[in-house]
């Protein structure tokens, strides 16, 4: 089996944000679903959840269902590899997971599949009463604003504003992402909600921005918040992350 | 059957209150009685405080009091500096990480974690059990290298995540290594003993299971599964250390002889490292006295053993010494622990070479010898070391004399030699592995005189080199003037300190003096290679100044029988100004010996 995206760069930074948080995990490929890889962190704090719709690839050629256990971090150094202009292919091959790059010339990396299996996690039922959508570049800036005050980031949207606070030994930080400025793209409230999460866990994955058009931010009150990556070609990765309650 | 944790919390918690052995020994028996026998050896190490023996060489945790902050912050969700403020109040991070667990759980509604807004799976709540924390413990052991610290304290948090307020305590504490119980080996094996051997009375065959093979998670293992006359059937494994059998001490040549029986083999006890030398074909393995693998430290010592232990398996017993390697003499315990600390071990190799000098041998082709008297032993070591200048069985004597003990123990000390060893060689002579017995007994000083001034010699005599200084001269024999007799008397033999250059000119420096027999005004029992008339003063100094059976200056003044000499004599530079009768007296050196003569401090055997 094997199939092409036709980017590289995409999987690139995505692989590479999660394997911060997550050590190893099952990419499943399915022939309808098409690929998807779900994990919790070890310290339950984060699921991750990254779908790459059968239609989203190039080529798609998979007959039955294959899980693949992977290394993160290690699959992550080979998409470091990739160039501007690469199609990533992945396969699989007797136990071995085949990354290659096609652009200039074709490099093919194989590597033998871990035995883990696939852990069965539960999906979240949860409905958020805020649900704010931003530009991924001004989310990544909102990012590196906080993480120069504190290592908690507190979320409050109401009607027609969408705002990020922090606080640490250095001071205050606001961000203020509102219609008029362009920052917020829509947003949608049920009067308002205010949450705190660690920063940290946003501040590793939020590579995976880099290659997203725009960034679905989901919460409620005291509630986990879902950050929802749109990719290209209908691909997406979120996260679900448990709230601070102190 | 998986056990669960909170069996292990709930006893480490009632031993922690208790201070009667009694008391612990019963709380140890209902933990014991409630493990299965699979998981024995897991709950065996957590008790211990480890994950497993030194041995091993494998990695400790490696969980700072930083990154266990760390894990409990995102465990809990509390910011670090709530644990650490917590963690002062309390002295203990394991107390502050139980408190604040107890206080989310008060905290009806105010879930921790993600799974908590998630539908529950189906079944039970899971329950964190034994094996899981153990195998979690040893994956955070073993991940090393880039990244290894956030992966640690990854797996850590979601341990304390899992865990129940009290089990995230003793998880914390044992990362801590403070679980601090009070349980030492001995009160485990009484326990087992109880549980699976039906009576404190069987203790002593776990016992001699553990000094054989010393991993007592293995030895509960063997037990639980195979019953106690599995134990009886074990014997010395290749690889895996003997507890090794200890002396005990005693300063009266007379009182030592008839405590081992009158005859005894009498063994140098050099000043070096203990050493336990597995070998299986072409694999070597080296145990230091408290069992840590020191393999990697010593691969001179690992080619040795290779070509010269004769036995495709074997362990054998000796010590590790710093040489001199132009003159083979033994040099200080000190210098062979600037090894330990050198990180580049090829480089320390060079630097500081070392001689082997084996006193035992436990195990042959599979044959066990701890139970075969120290003759036969001996017989068996002879047969499969083939000795070289520096792999060789220690320096010994067969007496029953005191005089002759006493006579080769001040030799001993002299040749830089810590003491004797005297051990028994009767038919019960065993090695009993694990214990400390009037079988060996070590002789060593009461009394040393530290020298804190150098002297001027006479040089009455010359040696020739080995090696690399073969064919040349390589030490000298050096006096003290007596003036009441108008003689010189030898004082020690030195071949250290010398730089190139000195050695060059040696020969031509003492061409004119040489004798071929002794100079009449030359007193000395030691025969040099060649005499030399006193003419050349040389300024020496040593580590200290000490009885000797064999130079002849202060002959019989301190002790009947012994000279003074000096320990780890070394040349500092040639006194052209001095006349031989300008040398240090004999009198003045008996003044130095007596001035300085201090009781030996017995502070670093403990260090050792």
């Amino acid at each position: 089996m094997h199939i092409v995206f036709f980017d590289a760069r995409v999987w690139r930074y995505v692989i590479s944000a999660i394997s911060k948080v997550i050590e190893e995990g099952v990419f499943v490929i399915d022939p309808d679903e098409g690929f998807r890889f779900r994990a919790m962190d070890p310290s339950h704090v984060v699921m991750v959840d990254l779908r790459f719709p059968r239609d989203s690839f190039e080529e798609f050629d998979v007959t039955e269902k294959v899980n693949i256990g992977v290394n993160l971090e290690d699959i992550a150094k080979i998409l470091r590899r990739a160039r501007k202009e690469d199609k990533l292919k992945l396969g699989y091959e007797s136990g071995k997971l085949i990354v290659a790059f096609s652009g200039r010339g074709y490099r093919e990396f194989r590597l033998p599949s871990l035995d883990i299996t696939a852990e069965q996690l539960p999906e979240p039922q949860l409905e958020f009463k805020a649900s704010v959508r931003v530009m991924s570049d001004t989310y990544r800036d909102m990012i590196k604003d906080i993480e120069l005050i504190g290592d908690v980031l507190r979320f409050k949207a109401s009607q027609d504003e969408f705002v990020v606070q922090s606080s640490g030994e250095l001071g205050e930080a606001e961000i203020v992402f509102t219609r008029e400025s362009g920052s917020l793209l829509e947003v949608e409230v049920e009067g308002e909600q205010t949450a705190s999460y660690t920063l940290e866990y946003f501040s590793d994955l939020s590579g995976a921005a880099r290659v997203a058009d725009a960034i679905n931010i989901r919460f409620s009150t005291d509630m986990p918040a879902l950050i929802e990556h749109e990719l290209p070609q209908g691909a997406k990765f979120s996260f679900l992350i448990a709230p601070r309650v102190e | 059957m998986p056990m669960p944790f909170k069996i292990l919390a709930d006893i480490l918690e009632k031993l922690e209150r208790t201070t009667s052995r009694t008391q612990m020994i019963l709380y140890l028996v209902e933990l014991f009685k409630k493990t299965p026998p699979e998981t024995i050896d897991k709950v065996i190490y957590i008790l211990q405080g480890k994950l497993w023996p030194e041995w091993k060489g494998l990695p400790e945790l490696g969980v700072g009091e930083k990154s266990l902050t760390k894990a409990a912050a995102i465990a809990l969700h509390v910011s670090e500096h709530v644990v650490e403020q917590l963690a002062k109040k309390y002295g203990d991070v394991g107390k502050a990480i139980e408190y604040l667990k107890r206080e989310k759980d008060r905290e009806v509604g105010k879930p921790v974690g993600l799974l908590a807004f998630m539908p529950k799976k189906t079944g039970a709540a899971e329950e964190l059990t034994v094996e899981k924390v153990y195998d979690t413990m040893a994956r955070i052991a073993l991940a090393t290298g880039e990244g290894s610290r956030d992966l640690k304290i990854k797996l850590l948090a979601s341990l304390l995540t899992e865990a129940s307020p009290k089990e995230a305590k003793y998880i914390a504490r044992f990362v801590e290594g403070r679980l601090r119980l009070g349980v030492g080996d001995a009160t485990i094996m009484e326990a087992l003993a109880l549980v699976f051997g039906g009576s404190a009375a069987k203790r002593p065959i776990i016992e001699r299971a553990y000094n054989l093979r010393a991993d007592l998670g293995i030895v509960a293992k063997i037990l639980a599964t195979q019953g106690i006359d599995a134990l009886k059937n074990v014997h010395p494994e290749v690889g895996i250390p003997i507890r090794p059998m200890l002396a005990e001490r005693l300063n009266n040549p007379v009182e030592i002889l008839k405590k081992v029986g009158g005859k005894a083999i009498v063994e140098y006890k050099y000043d070096g490292e203990r050493a336990q030398i597995h070998k299986k074909g072409d694999q070597v393995w080296i145990f230091s006295r408290r069992l840590e693998n020191i393999t990697h430290m010593y691969p001179d010592v690992v080619e040795m053993a290779k070509k010269y232990l004769k036995a495709n398996e074997a362990i054998v017993e000796g010590e590790i010494v710093a040489i001199d390697p132009e003159t083979g003499e033994l040099r200080p315990f000190q210098i062979l622990m600037h090894r330990r600390r050198k990180h580049d071990v090829l480089q320390a190799m060079k630097e500081i070479p070392v001689a082997v000098y084996l006193f035992d041998i436990l195990y042959c082709d599979g044959e066990d010898l701890t139970l075969k008297p120290l003759p036969m032993r001996r017989k068996y070591l002879e047969d499969v070391v083939e000795q070289t200048e520096r792999w060789r069985i220690a320096e010994n004597i067969v007496t029953d004399d005191p005089d002759m003990l006493e006579k080769f123990f001040l030799k001993a000390i002299e040749d830089g030699a810590e003491g004797v060893m005297v051990k028994a060689i009767h038919d019960r002579s065993i090695y009993q592995a694990g214990a400390r017995g009037w079988l060996w007994i070590k002789y060593k000083r009461d009394y040393k005189s530290e020298m804190m001034d150098t002297v001027d010699l006479v040089v009455i005599g010359a040696f020739y080199g080995k090696g690399r200084r073969g064919g040349k001269f390589g030490a000298l024999l050096m006096a003290a003037y007596d003036p009441d007799t108008d003689t010189f008397k030898s004082v020690c033999k030195v071949g250290s300190g010398f730089t190139d250059e000195d050695l060059e000119r040696l020969d031509d420096m003492l061409k004119p003096y040489i004798r071929q027999t002794k100079p009449p005004r030359v007193d000395s029992t030691m025969r040099p290679d060649v005499w030399v008339e006193p003419a050349l003063v040389a300024e020496i100094m040593g580590a200290e100044l000490t009885l000797s059976p064999i130079h002849t200056c202060c002959y019989g003044w301190a002790k009947s029988g012994a000279g003074i000499s000096i320990r780890f004599p070394r040349f500092i530079r040639w006194r052209p100004d001095k006349r031989p009768e300008d040398a240090t007296t004999t009198k003045e050196l008996f003044e130095m010996y007596k001035r300085q003569l201090r009781k030996v401090e017995e502070a670093k055997s403990a260090s050792k």
